[in-house]
C-alpha cells in the first residue's frame, strides 16, 4: 500500500498539533488556524446545501412554505446594522420560544417523575443483598444530597450530618465524573495514535516528527520561536 | 538539559512516557481479559428482543472527535442490527455526519441488507431537538429525500409517518442534541425504546435514565464499543482500544501515586517560610 497525500497530511496535522506539547510554534498555531477554517467551510456547505434542497427547489416547484425560514434567517444580519439591529432579536426569539415550547412538553415526564419514582425503591430486597445495598445508597444519596441544597434552616445537628454526607457524596460523583473524562481524553489521544502508527504511516511519521521537532528547537535556539507566530517583542 | 529540567521537564516525561505507554498495545495488541457490563448487556438485548421488521432510528450525534470513543460502537451495532430481520434508518445533526455513517456502513458486516429496503441514509438534518420534533410528528414533512437525493418513494420509509412507527431509537452521541431530547420526543410521546452510545465524558449522566428504565442500554465510550465487538463475537478496534486504554490508565494512576509521593516529600524537607524569617 502507498501513501496518499491525504496520510501525509492526517500525519503532519496530528504532529504539528502535538508539538504543542514542547511551546507554541509555526506548525501548531497553523494547524489551528486550518481546523477552524476548515470547520467553518464545511458548515457552511453543508448549510447552503440544505437551505438549496429545502427552500430554493422547492420554491421553483411552486412551494413557497421555505421563504419563511429563508427570511427570518436573513433578518439575524440586521444585528451588523446600527439602526435596525432590533430586527435581528425577532428570529431569535421565535428560535428560543419555538425551542422551548418543544422541549418543556415532555420536560416533566423525561427529567421529573420518572426520576423520581425511580428513587422510591424498597429499601429491602429479599434475597439479593447487593440490590438492597444499592436501593440503600440510591434513596441515601438522594435525601442527604438535596438536604445540603435545603436553605430554610440552620445545618445543625443531624441536618448538618446529612448535609456534610450529602457534600461529600458530590465529591465521589465529581470523581467518577473526571474519571470519565479522562477515559475520554484518551481515547481521543489514542485515535490520533493509532493514525500515526498504522505500519504503512511509520516511516512518514518519523520523517514529519524530525522535521517539525528540528525546526521548532531551532527556531527556539535562536530566541525566534514566539516571533515566528506573531507575538511583537 | 534544560529541556529535561525543572516542572516543564516532568510534565514533558509524563507525556513521552504516555505515548510509549499507547504506542505498545497499539503495536501489538495484548488481549487483556474485558467484563461485559450490564449496561452493554442490555442494549445487545434489546436489539435482540426487536420483533422482526421494527424500524431502528440510527442517530449519529458526533464530529471528528467522537469517532475514536463511538466509531467502534457504531460498527459493533451497525453489524448486530444487520445480522437481525430490523430496517434502519441512518441520520444525524452534526454537519459532517455523512462522512462517519459511509465510514460504519463500508466497515460493518451488513451481510445481505440493501441499501433502501434494509437500511437507508437520510443523512444531516439540522434543527436539534425542533428538528426532532419535527420527524417525530411528520416524518415525510422533514425527510422527502436520501442522503444522496434520491427519491425516498418506494423503500420502507413509506410505513414510516410518526414516531409512533420506530421500535427504537439509538443515539451515540457527545453532548448534542443530548439523549434527553430523543426521551422527549420519541420516548414519552411514542414509547419508543433507547439505547445511547455515549462518549465518557458524558456517560455517567446517563446512568440514572437507564435506573429508572428510561434508557434501555448504554454503550461507554472505548470499552463500550470493545465489550460489543465480544459480544458479537467479532473482536476489533474497540477491543485493541480497550487494551490502550488500560494501559494509560494504569500509567496515570501510577503517575498520581508517585507524584503525590514525591509531593509529601518536597513538602517535609521545605523549610517554613516563618522559620526561614526568623533565622535571618
Amino acid at each position: 500500500m502507498t501513501l496518499g497525500i491525504g496520510d501525509l497530511l492526517i500525519i503532519f496535522f496530528t504532529l504539528s498539533i502535538f508539538s504543542l506539547l514542547y511551546k507554541e510554534n509555526p506548525f501548531s498555531v497553523f494547524s489551528e488556524h486550518i481546523f477552524v477554517t476548515e470547520g467553518q467551510a464545511f458548515a457552511l456547505i453543508v448549510a447552503i446545501d440544505y437551505i438549496t434542497k429545502f427552500a430554493i427547489v422547492p420554491m421553483y416547484k411552486g412551494s413557497y412554505w421555505g421563504i419563511i425560514p429563508v427570511v427570518l434567517g436573513l433578518m439575524t444580519y440586521f444585528r451588523y446594522t446600527k439602526g435596525y439591529k432590533w430586527i435581528s432579536r425577532i428570529p431569535i426569539s421565535i428560535s428560543i420560544g419555538v425551542g422551548l415550547a418543544v422541549s418543556l412538553r415532555a420536560i416533566v415526564a423525561t427529567n421529573f417523575l420518572a426520576q423520581i419514582s425511580a428513587t422510591i425503591v424498597p429499601l429491602f430486597v429479599a434475597g439479593n443483598l447487593l440490590a438492597t445495598f444499592g436501593n440503600i445508597v440510591v434513596v441515601t444519596s438522594v435525601m442527604t444530597t438535596v438536604i445540603y441544597f435545603y436553605f430554610s434552616k440552620p445545618h445543625k445537628g443531624v441536618l448538618r450530618a446529612s448535609s456534610r454526607f450529602g457534600y461529600y457524596l458530590f465529591y465521589i460523583a465529581f470523581g467518577t465524573y473526571f474519571a470519565s473524562v479522562f477515559m475520554g481524553r484518551v481515547g481521543l489521544f489514542m485515535g490520533r495514535m493509532r493514525d500515526l502508527l498504522l505500519y504503512d504511516r511509520m516511516i512518514a511519521t518519523l520523517i514529519l516528527t524530525a522535521i517539525i521537532l528540528i525546526a521548532t528547537f531551532a527556531l527556539d535556539k535562536k530566541g525566534l520561536l514566539r516571533k515566528s507566530i506573531g507575538y511583537k517583542e | 538539559m534544560a529541556l529535561l529540567s525543572g516542572y516543564e521537564a516532568q510534565r514533558r516525561l509524563v507525556y513521552l512516557i504516555l505515548f510509549i505507554v499507547v504506542a505498545i498495545p497499539i503495536l501489538r495488541p495484548v488481549g487483556l481479559p474485558l467484563i461485559i457490563s450490564d449496561y452493554t448487556l442490555a442494549t445487545y438485548r434489546t436489539i435482540e428482543e426487536l420483533p422482526a421488521g421494527s424500524v431502528v432510528l440510527f442517530h449519529y450525534g458526533f464530529g471528528a472527535s467522537g469517532w475514536p470513543e463511538l466509531g467502534p460502537q457504531s460498527i459493533a451495532l451497525a453489524t448486530h442490527l444487520s445480522s437481525r430481520p430490523l430496517k434502519v434508518i441512518w441520520f444525524g445533526m452534526a454537519g459532517m455526519v455523512h462522512v462517519f455513517i459511509e465510514q460504519t456502513l463500508s466497515m460493518a458486516n451488513l451481510g445481505d441488507k440493501v441499501n433502501g429496503k434494509d437500511y437507508i441514509d437520510i443523512g444531516y438534518i439540522p434543527g436539534w431537538e425542533t428538528g426532532l420534533a419535527a420527524m417525530a410528528t411528520n416524518f415525510h414533512g422533514v425527510v422527502q429525500t436520501d442522503y444522496r437525493g434520491n427519491s425516498i418513494d418506494g423503500t420502507f420509509l413509506d410505513n414510516i409517518h410518526t414516531g409512533a412507527d420506530i421500535a427504537l431509537v439509538i443515539s451515540l452521541e457527545t453532548g448534542s442534541p443530548g439523549f434527553e431530547a430523543f426521551l422527549r420526543q420519541f420516548q414519552v410521546p411514542y414509547r419508543c425504546k433507547e439505547i445511547v452510545g455515549a462518549i465518557g465524558v458524558i456517560a455517567p449522566g446517563v446512568v440514572p435514565f437507564y435506573k429508572s428504565g428510561q434508557v434501555s442500554g448504554i454503550l461507554n465510550s472505548v470499552r463500550g464499543g470493545g465489550e460489543y465487538e465480544l459480544l458479537i463475537h467479532r473482536p476489533g478496534e474497540g477491543v485493541v482500544n480497550s487494551d490502550v486504554l488500560s494501559f494509560a490508565h494504569v500509567w496515570v494512576i501510577v503517575s498520581v501515586i508517585v507524584g503525590n509521593i514525591v509531593y509529601l516529600w518536597e513538602r517535609g524537607k521545605r523549610v517554613p517560610v516563618r522559620a526561614q524569617e526568623a533565622e535571618k
